[in-house]
């Protein structure tokens, strides 16, 4: 962690140019666990709602999301809307099998 | 309707006169009786309300199902198809109520309020590890992101749903993804050029 602690430091003594805007405390741990995340690639929202019935259903089936489809599961993890809408439509789902 | 086969339902939609309006209202019946499962009933919510509200939900969809009929590719059971429609008309309603008084100016104000950074329970040093990230973090966001970057950034990492941020940017919550998965990038790329990464900041924030 001292490798950490020198690395930013001499970042910060660089003399950058000011900031452009007034700097807002970030919440550092939701940042970089976004950061850790994120991918050169990601479906967006309207590809994951073209999928999502589809995917729902294998789910509801038995079938393991995260490995059958890893880039539909990837953005759920990112995208509070998109994984507040499939559990939602699972709930119906699995509601309707029951 | 339940033995209704996804050709049954597309012939009964794109027919005329009673047999659609019989395929509509099998449909209508299978949103209404979904969606309580897919948007829990708040506890102080008049069951009459939620009922009102399942009818307009139920409504918007079938005029989109109609309107995108031909878009229906078969991947699916139809009626789920139509539910994910639903899902979405009704989440994205709910939340339009939630957040309709809350502005990015506001959650801007809050997040530059909130100065909390180090963990008070951290030893100085640790707590001046994280002090110096904080403000390493702070810059990045400031030189990497443009303002509108920044702005949704900070509303998302606040609560606001995609949906609400789009519609306060004048855009669409497709588009704002990509405008967030851009700044997602050009964060992580820095990071990585600064000689750091995500995991050890976290593990700094982590560990007791």
């Amino acid at each position: 962690m001292h490798k950490l602690l020198h690395s930013v430091q001499r970042w910060l003594q660089r003399g950058r140019r000011p900031a452009a805007a007034a700097p807002m405390a970030p919440p550092v741990p939701q940042i970089m666990q976004q950061l850790a995340a994120t991918q050169p690639v990601e479906l967006t929202c309207d590809e994951i709602l073209r999928l999502m019935d589809e995917c729902a259903e294998a789910a509801v089936q038995g079938g393991d999301i995260s490995a059958l489809m890893p880039l539909f599961q990837r953005h759920l993890e990112m995208c509070g809307d998109c994984r507040e809408e499939y559990e939602g439509l699972l709930r119906i789902l699995r509601a309707q099998r029951a | 309707m339940e033995n209704r086969s996804n050709a049954d339902w597309i012939a009964g939609l794109a027919a005329a006169g009673p047999e659609q309006a019989a395929a509509l209202a099998d449909l209508r019946q299978v949103i209404v009786a979904g969606l309580p499962y897919a948007v829990l009933r708040p506890a102080a919510q008049d069951e009459a309300d939620f009922n009102a509200f399942a009818e307009d939900v139920a409504q918007d969809t079938l005029v989109r199902v109609l309107a995108h009929l031909g878009t229906f590719e078969g991947r699916s059971r139809f009626t789920t198809w139509v539910l994910k429609i639903a899902v979405r008309v009704a989440f994205t309603e709910l939340r339009r109520r939630r957040w309709k008084d809350v502005s990015l100016d506001q959650l801007e104000a809050d997040a530059t309020a909130g100065q909390i950074m180090a963990d008070p329970q951290a030893g100085p040093e640790r707590a001046a590890e994280q002090a110096s990230v904080a403000a390493l973090v702070s810059r990045m966001l400031a030189e990497e992101l443009t303002e509108r970057q920044r702005q949704a950034l900070t509303a998302v990492m606040q609560g606001m749903p995609l949906e609400e941020v789009a519609r306060r940017l004048g855009t669409e919550r497709n588009a704002l993804y990509k405008l967030l998965h851009d700044a997602r990038l050009r964060l992580k790329g820095r990071l990585e050029r600064e000689g750091l990464s995500a995991g050890e900041v976290l593990e700094l924030f982590a560990r007791q």
